[in-house]
């Protein structure tokens, strides 16, 4: 791969009208949000979402217990009792089932109340992240419904609809186009100052030396 | 020992922290002629005692002199402290199992796993102990026997001739090897208890000063409290500043390879979209 692929070929963050270089926004927010940036941020929910629902499962265990139904809760919850004494296949289908559910259920509960309360994930918050619909800072329950299904659609077919963040212009992702749903970055956002230092050494050698002190960005852009 | 030295000015009396080993060659070296070189009275040197005296009173003290007892005593004290509390804490626990302990059952694989990597873990201290010694008979019994073999063709005048010079020279070598060593030994004898005592007396006083501290100060309180918080923020400002980054370069690299056109030539989100994650302003609260 060449290496000066990495390298726009005309200057990240800066708007080219009539030839003139206008200097970039004193910070990203509300920018849309790229797509390294959400991924983790889903990441961070799927973690959150897998204690929850394993806290959950463990707490629904006990409870069986208490009341009795202790060789119920072995058969759904122990993976040690796969043997024909608990019913062989029907329990592990019922096991995976309970497993397979509980997880979906969960991911779509918390992904629905928290769009729909505050416009924004424990995850997406953590890095900065909001969710807007229709001119709205939160994203109304109808809409975080058909974004949260819109979640198996972009990931069913490989992730694809996840990865058209990466080419779309507004940065959004199938399940963004099926609610209409924009992310933006909610805090002061910087590049960081290596990546910096890389796109004005690259303008260095392809600008005129005249536009170079233009092109200097003012000093708050910069994460120092 | 007699009352007089025991009294003596000058003199360290060393705790009995060397296991007396009777045929162990090294105590000999150390100190022939002694059956317990623990007790006996070790003179501080000149130079550790003005050390000790530029410590009390002289900004100038030598600094590296000091960490380093401290670290050394650190360490030892501290490994000395924690082999203490487990041998307590285990002894406690031995004397409440008074009958035989129950054994885990075993109901899945993963339990035979687990097991099996405890047993391994405890039995490889004492598989590593039995391996090391009988490496060593095997090294004692090969020197022995090639020794043997080769002593009438080394022990000769005619071979003595030539060897004997290298033989003074290796002989004197290791004299001075083991006179170093001997100083090295009597020198740890001497600084490990001031070391110790060192790095516990200094532990000890910073909890106490910087607790007194605490509680003499609240604002100092708030104030620890609020750069732990600040240093989370910047942390998280720090991530939050890389995945922004990565983000452009992701994105630079797949649009170029897709002939995208770079995000710098398409407009901005408009600014009422913007407007919906501008900070809230703030006014300022009249306070009467």
């Amino acid at each position: 791969m060449s290496r000066n692929l990495l390298l726009p070929r005309k200057p990240i963050l800066y708007a080219v009208t009539n030839e003139t270089l206008l200097p970039p926004p004193p910070n990203l927010r509300g920018y849309y949000a790229g797509f390294v940036t959400r991924l983790i941020a889903l990441l961070i929910d799927l973690v959150i979402i897998f204690v929850m629902s394993f806290l959950f499962n463990w707490m629904l265990r006990l409870i069986l217990n208490f009341f009795g139904l202790s060789s119920l809760a072995t058969a759904v919850f122990d993976q040690t009792a796969y043997s024909p004494e608990y019913g062989g296949l029907l329990v592990t289908v019922l096991r995976w089932t309970t497993t397979v559910l509980t997880s979906a259920t969960f991911l779509f509960v918390y992904l629905v109340f928290f769009w729909t309360v505050i416009g924004k994930t424990p995850g997406k918050g953590i890095l900065g992240l909001h969710v807007i619909q229709g001119g709205q800072a939160t994203v109304p329950f109808k809409w975080a419904v058909v974004r949260a299904l819109g979640y198996y659609v972009s990931g069913i077919p490989l992730g694809l609809g996840f990865f058209w963040i990466l080419i779309d212009d507004e940065r959004r992702g199938w399940h963004d186009r099926l609610a209409h749903t924009h992310v933006l970055y909610e805090w002061d956002a910087r590049l960081g100052r290596r990546l910096w230092d890389r796109i004005r050494n690259w303008r260095y050698h392809n600008t005129a030396d005249a536009v170079i002190d233009v092109l200097a960005p003012p000093d708050e852009t910069i994460q120092q | 020992m007699t009352s007089e030295e025991q009294t003596q000015p000058g003199v360290y009396q060393a705790d009995p922290v060397i296991v007396d080993m009777p045929d162990d060659e090294l105590t000999e070296l150390v100190t022939p002629g002694t059956s317990n070189p623990s007790q006996l009275p070790v003179p501080i040197p000149e130079e550790v005692r003005a050390a000790y005296e530029r410590l009390e009173g002289d900004p100038e003290f030598d600094a590296y002199m000091s960490i380093a007892r401290l670290l050394v005593g650190g360490a030892v004290e501290g490994t000395a402290q924690l082999s203490k509390r487990l041998q307590k804490i285990e002894g406690e626990l031995m004397r409440a199992q008074a009958e035989e302990p129950k054994v885990g059952e075993i109901n899945s694989t993963s339990d035979v796993m687990r097991y099996a990597a405890v047993g391994f873990a405890l039995s490889a201290g004492d598989g590593l102990r039995r391996r090391f010694m009988k490496l060593l008979d095997a090294t004692d019994f090969f020197w022995e026997a090639t020794g043997n073999t080769v002593k009438p063709f080394t022990e000769n005048r005619i071979t003595g001739f030539f060897t004997a010079p290298f033989e003074r020279a290796f002989d004197s070598i290791v004299g001075r090897g083991q006179e170093t060593v001997n100083e090295w030994v009597e020198r740890g004898r001497r600084e490990e208890p001031i070391s110790r005592q060192l790095a516990l007396e200094t532990t000890s006083t910073i909890i106490e000063e910087f607790i007194n501290l605490l509680s003499e100060n609240p604002e100092l309180a708030e104030l620890v409290q609020s750069q732990s918080v600040g240093l989370v923020g910047e942390v998280v400002d720090e991530v939050r500043s890389r995945t922004v980054s990565a983000d452009v370069v992701a994105e630079t690299l797949v649009r170029r390879l897709l002939r995208r056109p770079p995000r710098s030539d398409l407009p901005a989100p408009p600014a009422d979209v913007q407007e919906l994650v501008a900070p809230k302003k703030t006014y300022p609260v009249r306070r009467d």
